[in-house]
């Protein structure tokens, strides 16, 4: 008497393929024989037709079926096995050099749906979706230049090495369960690398630092808990090609290495929202290319670099939330500033002279710290201003009609201790032709 | 009318339509030309077995020949008509000969029945049902078994 597994593979090969894509993945369990069959690279290319009809009939891939292969690889209801990954990445993807999947948008969706029957008792109850890997199949494309995914789990293969071409790594959404590879380092192409509301733990990968070729580091965390710590690594000044430094957000802490001078292309330096302690370091005056800086929410003390007087680049320079004490008459060297915000910090004395030839500014927050004496009379003279922000106790009531003249602020708030007159807020605001303000009384 | 003999040395007298839905025979009769009258051996299929055969291409003979496929259409076992069904409620082994048998004699629709049929007894079920239903040792070393488990894991139920 035959039994299933006495069948000839001829005969055996198609029953497997009528079980068909995706419960055809539990069959690798059932025995040896089995697994060799469905394990076999020509049974899971006629699985895979199987499942997506159209690939069958189109060698030259259309967007039709390349999509629908990609919703099969990424599948969050029915995630498939490496062994079937390898397979659709050695077949179809081989000549990849971009790819890009958002795994996040499909798992929220099936979420949803799997909640929805869960709640109301139905059975079997249905399998929860799971999000996909970083899978090592995915480093099996050697001519990838863009990776962007967005919303996987686990963590970076060491096999990511293997993806000597790539150019650009963008990872969002994603919860990577381990710091990323030391192999990252042989990705000498890399140009990109992104890791946006990701969790990444632990302390800043120096490994990054052998990337020569980076031009864009962005490093955001998801969540406090995940957040880099550490300090940055003075290697970080091997990275001489870096336009653009991301670390917002964050938990790093230490001084902000004088290394960072060393990175002579930089456009943006962004490191708002860490535990940096010491002073900014004099070396920022070296990156003449500067177009923003913002080191807020962070506990720098001393004074603003008079360096800060070369970057004539200049745009924005947002220093709130910090202990700085001492603002460089330097800063009037800074012809294209627009946005200064150095609220909350320790300034104290005559609003500096400086600002007073920042022809550009249109923001400028100064409030929250000490300074002193009246409003000075050139603000007036900062036609292109458009949102003031002030608040001290220690200025004389700022109403003056002179801010009349401000016809281009939309908004200028003074904030202030009013125990005098019993005020606490005082909005100014300018229509096009008119001044309206209003007082907004504490009760 | 074509004569065919079983293994077991059964003859049986079908007509000619009903011996095409067999590529095999199908081609046996061109190559030995309309005169032969000599009984064409199927020396792999046993009476029984024929007789179900027969049976099934019986039932068939009326059908349309088959619509063009519809390439983008999706495949699936579940795809059976009601008669097939019932023509399939057989025991293990019998429905297994079938399929041989199918194989054999190049019986494209009834190897696709048996195959489907199969198929939709696997479905649905855990590996250790599967395993139980069709009587299979699991030949694997605990060893290979986690190796497996492991690469599987996130198709898996956990």
């Amino acid at each position: 008497m035959h039994a299933l597994t006495s069948l000839p593979t001829e005969v055996l090969s198609p029953i497997f393929l009528w079980v068909s894509i995706p419960e055809v993945y539990k069959c690798i369990r059932i025995c040896r024989r089995i697994k060799d069959i469905v394990t076999s690279k020509h049974f899971i290319i006629s699985a895979l037709k199987q499942s997506i009809p159209r690939l069958q009939h189109e060698p030259d891939q259309s967007t039709e079926s390349r999509s629908d292969l990609m919703k099969l690889f990424f599948s969050v209801a029915a995630p498939p096995p490496p062994w079937i990954q390898d397979v659709i990445v050695d077949v179809y993807w081989q000549d990849n050099v971009r790819l890009t999947y958002d795994v996040l948008n499909e798992y929220i969706e099936i979420m949803n749906r799997y909640e929805n029957r869960n709640t109301i008792h139905l059975r079997p109850k249905v399998k929860e979706p799971k999000k996909i890997g970083f899978t090592t199949s995915l480093c099996r494309m050697p001519n990838l230049a863009d990776l962007e995914l967005i919303g996987i789990n686990g963590h970076i293969p060491p096999d990511i090495g293997h993806l000597g071409k790539l150019e650009s790594l963008k990872l969002i959404h994603c919860d990577l369960t381990s710091p990323l590879p030391d192999e990252i380092q042989l990705l000498k192409q890399l140009r990109r690398l992104i890791l946006f509301q990701t969790t990444c733990s632990g302390p800043f990968p120096e490994v990054i630092c052998q990337l020569a070729s980076l031009r864009e580091l962005k490093f955001r965390s998801k969540s406090p808990s995940t957040f880099l710590n550490g300090t940055i690594p003075v290697s970080i000044g091997n990275l001489t090609n870096l336009e653009i430094l991301d670390l917002s957000g964050n938990n790093l802490s230490g001084s902000i290495p004088p290394e960072i001078g060393d990175l002579k292309e930089l456009m943006i330096l962004n490191l708002a929202r860490n535990n940096f302690t010491g002073e900014i370091p004099g070396e920022i005056g070296l990156l003449t290319k500067l177009k923003s800086i913002l080191l807020s929410e962070n506990e720098l003390s001393g004074p603003i670099p008079v360096q800060i007087g070369n970057l004539t680049k200049l745009s924005r320079l947002i220093l709130h939330h910090n202990r700085l004490s001492v603002m460089p008459d330097e800063m009037k060297l800074l012809p294209n500033l627009t946005h200064l915000d150095v609220s909350h910090n320790q300034f104290s004395g005559a609003i500096p002279l400086g600002t007073k030839y920042l022809s550009k500014l249109r923001v400028f927050y100064f409030g929250g710290n000490n300074f002193s004496g009246p409003i000075p009379p050139w603000f007036t003279e900062l036609l292109r201003l458009k949102e003031l922000e002030m608040c001290s106790d220690q200025y004389n009531l700022p109403v003056s009609t002179d801010f009349v003249r401000l016809v281009n602020a939309n908004e200028i708030r003074c904030y202030f201790d009013g125990s005098q007159c019993n005020v606490k807020k005082l909005i100014f605001s300018t229509g096009q032709s008119h001044l309206q303000f209003y007082i907004e009384n504490d009760n | 009318m074509v004569k065919i003999t079983s293994s077991d040395n059964q003859e049986f007298t079908i007509s000619k339509e009903i011996a095409n839905q067999s590529v095999l025979i199908k081609n046996m009769l061109e190559d030995v030309g309309e005169s032969d009258d000599q009984p064409i051996p199927l020396p792999n299929v046993s009476g029984a077995i024929l007789q179900k055969v027969i049976e099934y291409a019986t039932m068939h003979k009326d059908d349309p020949p088959p619509a063009p496929e519809d390439e983008t259409k999706l495949k699936t076992s579940e795809d059976i008509e009601e008669r097939d069904k019932e023509f399939m409620q057989l025991d293990q082994g019998t429905m297994f000969e079938i399929i041989l048998a199918a194989n054999y004699l190049d019986m494209k629709n009834l190897l696709d029945l048996g195959c489907k049929t199969v198929a939709n007894m696997i479905k649905g079920k855990s590996v250790e049902e599967v395993r139980k239903l069709f009587n299979i040792v699991n030949d694997f070393t605990p060893e290979e078994e986690e190796q497996i488990r492991k690469e599987n894991e996130w198709c898996e139920d956990r």
